[in-house]
């Protein structure tokens, strides 16, 4: 046979690999192609020798390990599409309108116990600016706190100019506000409904799990309250004849470790068919109490596989329930797309995909960078043309030591993967990434591991990774 | 002088061919094992490179590390190696992606209702 590599000019693209429990290796490409081969198979492609195998070397070309006569039409497609970030401007904008709260929760990672600030309308007024003339096509505006309804007044203000601005910009304007809902009265869920405003809030599970955690400022339980509001707003929204979601959040803390079930169920007897399990970080308020609320990457990994494996077979019992984490992962993996999420972004998308406007005016490249006491992440204002801002030096630094191809090369799963440089900077001092030591990289390796596992299984759970990843959720 | 490896109380000592493996190479197959090990490196980037590894578990093996070790930095030198020979098309296929956003200018419309917005700022500033 003649060896192809005479007659057609064939590049293998850089690639990694790794071992799966089923003996196969998975290989990805330096663009994010990838394949599974048998040993076999993977040692004739480590020693060169694949070429007269041709059903080796057609599922080699398919998955783009390699590319044949410079055609790197299907490789620039993969890339582009995983990194569509690379090609859009600034598209999530965060508003925090106040650092004041009524609750204290344990973990609460905005530090409101310190908080006794709220946006003024002009401040508010220069934001909505900002954020127009610095944003793509798609534009997400997202309130964050303290506890943004603390400044009702702002809140309206930003959703009014913004409405009325988008009138002439023609922008993909969505607004959502996230709140503990404990203000949210008829006027505002009527407002916030008839200008287009999602909701989303934080429900850590169970009872026992939700109001050990996130507790009023007065020290009362806020778990009944938190699910009669979601039950509210979702009847609110059926009367009104809305197809809206209420957009929940779990933050898991290490009690919540040995109840992945229970967090399921109270998802799912809510009637929410998305939860994102997140794990709790060290800012704000979170620092003094760490030892009470941390746990290893492993131990949260094998808390969220049994959480997965519970939502699987909830859905082979017709339950939809869908966890967003995996989700952003296997969009990325089985569909060539990239669902915008900032930690899943290389060069990290803070402070170039997403922007946080503090109440004073101050502008930081993510939500988390405001939580840091020194201002590392401080990238300027909004009296500043947002050119400058996003151009500056300090915002730059941050992408540069962020490009996840300078340190995760050697790793199967780092096409899809990210840096938080503010969670790196917290964990280890520097922004210049230990990544094999960075607890959230040790958790993505080991979830990328479980989704390919299952994957390559070929049953169940790939049909069900394959449904979730033809969404669109924003 | 070839690669090796010795063990030495709690201590790995492996001795590198930077005529085979560069230094480069080295430094990066090291940085990938810093949450086990504490690295030195020593020696003569031409002629032997020392890589003293000193595990942050005693449990560790050091024989199988020092295996696991040179697997890695094939791996590394391998990657690399590819990474050189495509380099053009990796930085073509960048490029492409990063300068492929022009941002889009104002229209005279969207320029008059920031006029108008920043009129209303200028009013709350009186306020």
């Amino acid at each position: 046979m003649v060896n192809k590599a005479l007659e057609i000019k064939t590049r293998i693209l850089p690639y990694a690999a790794e071992k799966l429990s089923n003996d196969k290796f998975i290989v990805t490409s330096y663009f994010g192609g990838w394949i599974f081969l048998d040993e076999q198979e993977f040692c004739l492609l480590r020693s060169n020798t694949f070429f007269e195998n041709e059903i080796l070397y057609s599922k080699l070309k398919e998955s783009g390990i390699i590319i044949e006569d410079e055609d790197y039409s299907e490789a620039i497609k993969i890339y582009s599409g995983i990194n569509r970030n690379l090609f859009l401007q600034p598209s999530l904008h965060m508003i925090n309108t106040t650092n004041m709260c009524n609750y204290r929760c344990r973990y609460c990672h905005a530090g409101v116990s310190q908080g006794r600030d709220l946006m003024s309308a002009k401040t508010a007024l220069k934001i909505v600016k900002f954020i127009f003339l610095s944003s793509g096509p798609h534009l997400t505006i997202e309130f964050q706190g303290g506890e943004c309804l603390l400044n009702w007044k702002v809140v309206k203000l930003v959703v009014e100019k913004s409405r009325k601005l988008n009138k002439i910009f023609k922008k993909d304007l969505h607004i959502c506000i996230v709140s503990n809902l404990s203000l949210l009265d008829e006027e505002k869920l009527k407002f916030l409904t008839d200008h287009d405003v999602s909701i989303c809030t934080s429900l850590d599970g169970s009872i026992d799990i939700h109001d050990a955690n996130r507790k009023t400022a007065l020290g009362e339980n806020t778990f009944q309250m938190t699910k009669d509001r979601i039950l509210h707003i979702k009847e609110y929204y059926k009367k009104r004849g809305l197809n809206k979601r209420v957009d929940i959040l779990a933050t898991i803390t290490k009690l919540a470790l040995n109840n992945p079930k229970e967090i399921v169920d109270a998802y799912v007897d809510l009637g929410i068919p998305i939860l994102h399990l997140r794990p709790v970080h060290n800012f704000g308020d979170a620092l003094s109490k760490w030892p009470q609320l941390s746990y290893s990457p492993q131990e949260f990994y094998e808390f969220w596989a049994r959480a997965m494996d519970y939502i699987f077979e909830l859905n082979k019992r017709g339950i939809d329930i869908m966890e967003r984490g995996a989700y952003n992962l296997v969009c990325k993996i089985l569909r060539n797309k990239d669902p915008l999420y900032v930690e899943l972004m290389s060069p990290t998308g803070m402070g170039r995909s997403n922007l946080l406007y503090n109440f004073d005016g101050s502008v930081f490249n993510s939500d988390e960078g405001r939580m840091i006491p020194e201002p590392v992440f401080k990238i300027g204002n909004v009296d500043q043309d947002p050119k400058d801002v996003l151009g500056s030096e300090d915002n730059i630094n941050v992408w540069a030591s962020s490009f996840i191809d300078l340190i995760a090369y050697n790793s199967a799963f780092r096409p899809w993967g990210g840096v938080h440089p503010v969670k790196v900077y917290q964990d280890q001092g520097t922004i210049i990434p230990n990544i094999s030591m960075h607890s959230e990289y040790q958790i993505y390796k080991l979830q990328c591991r479980f989704i390919f596992e299952k994957i390559a299984e070929n049953g169940f759970e790939k049909g069900l990774f394959m449904e979730w990843s033809k969404k669109v959720i924003r | 002088m070839g690669s090796g490896f010795e063990i030495n109380s709690g201590e790995l000592i492996l001795r590198i061919n930077p005529k085979i493996y560069p230094l480069e190479r080295v430094y990066a197959t090291a940085y990938i094992f810093l949450d086990r090990f504490y690295f030195i490196l020593d020696g003569d980037k031409e002629t032997e490179i020392m890589v003293i590894a000193k595990p942050k578990d005693k449990k560790e093996n050091l024989e199988e590390f020092a295996r696991r070790f040179f697997e890695e930095l094939l791996s590394v030198t391998n990657y690399f190696n590819q990474f050189e020979k495509n380099k053009d098309i990796i930085s073509m296929v960048l490029q492409r992606a990063l300068f492929s956003i022009v941002p889009k200018p104002l229209t005279m419309e969207e320029e008059m209702e920031i006029k108008k917005l920043e009129q209303e700022i200028e009013q709350e500033t009186k306020l």
